[in-house]
């Protein structure tokens, strides 16, 4: 596996997703410390986790504020903010995640055959810790205009 | 003609967006049906009449690949156009799809005019086509 490629696999699919989709105008960072400013007591972090298995294994996960996540929403169904359930947030938080790692694979190798497991939302606490961008852990920190949004994919297994 | 369409997607905001852009794109639709993956859409398909399935392909108890499997079992159901809106973009895979009777894919992310075009190539141009490029709208938004 190519590290580089695969970063740059990854960028470019969330910048086709966020923009392509929920029209967010955004950068990337690779300095992880920014994710501190989180108040995580005021917004909670969504944490949607997708596992996949193929050439290569393992799972990514896409962090994002809650409030951030509520805008996002409304703007993709074209509601209101207040017409916005959780099930509906916390559906569009999979469903990005979904299609940043089909479309991360994509690009990274259009012949190879990856199977995606099914988006779960998990605990944020449990797989931040694990943020990193060394080896076979890609992170990045993705910077919107309102807030700071992550995505993190780790390899556990390579055929 | 008004065109029943079947969305199944296990993503609530994901029907309602495909659902929302299918409405912009003019197409002369009679009424839509919603289900969360495979198995919800075949009851539909036994139950109403539907001239169209757009299916995600990765769903929980039954994917769209299955369900269009499944469609392909019963002389009426295999005549319904199904078209897969998908993350999956392996070439592998889009042959696989083809190959078991998909008759498009359209991957993810989209943009309505690719929707569009997708709709205007499977089921021929809308009604009042001519008339919404008379009035110079010719762009989709979300």
């Amino acid at each position: 596996m190519k590290n580089k490629d695969m970063t740059m696999a990854m960028k470019n699919s969330i910048s086709d997703v966020l923009e392509t989709m929920f029209f967010l105008s955004l950068d990337f960072s690779n300095d992880l410390d920014l994710l501190g400013l989180w108040d995580t007591g005021k917004d909670p972090i969504i944490a949607a986790k997708l596992n996949f298995s193929g050439p290569l294994s393992g799972y990514a996960v896409f962090y994002i504020p809650k409030k951030s996540a509520l805008s996002i929403t409304a703007d993709f169904m074209g509601k209101d903010e207040q017409e916005i359930s959780d099930d509906q947030i916390d559906g569009t938080v999979k469903e990005i995640i979904n299609m940043i790692i089909g479309n991360t694979f994509s690009l990274y190798d259009p012949e190879a055959v990856f199977d995606l497991g099914v988006p779960e939302l998990v605990g944020f606490h449990d797989f931040i810790k694990n943020l990193s961008d060394s080896g076979k852990r890609f992170s990045v920190v993705i910077e919107t205009l309102e807030n700071y949004l992550a995505f993190q994919m780790n390899i556990t297994n390579q055929d | 003609m008004a065109y029943n369409i079947l969305i199944v997607d296990d993503s609530t905001p994901m029907r309602a967006v495909i659902k929302k852009i299918v409405k912009a794109s003019g197409f002369n639709v009679g009424q839509f049906f919603e289900a969360i993956n495979g198995l919800e859409a075949m009851e539909v398909l036994n139950n109403e009449w539907i001239d169209l399935v757009l299916t995600d392909y990765n769903m929980p108890d039954m994917n769209g690949l299955e369900l269009v499997e499944e469609m392909n079992k019963d002389d009426h159901l295999k005549s319904i156009p199904a078209i897969m809106i998908t993350t999956e973009g392996s070439r592998t895979r889009v042959e696989e799809f083809m190959a078991k009777g998909v008759m498009d894919y359209i991957k993810k992310p989209f943009t309505p005019e690719q929707i569009k075009q997708k709709l205007t190539h499977i089921m021929g141009e809308t009604e009042d086509e001519e008339q919404r490029y008379d009035n110079g709208d010719e762009e989709l938004d979300f």
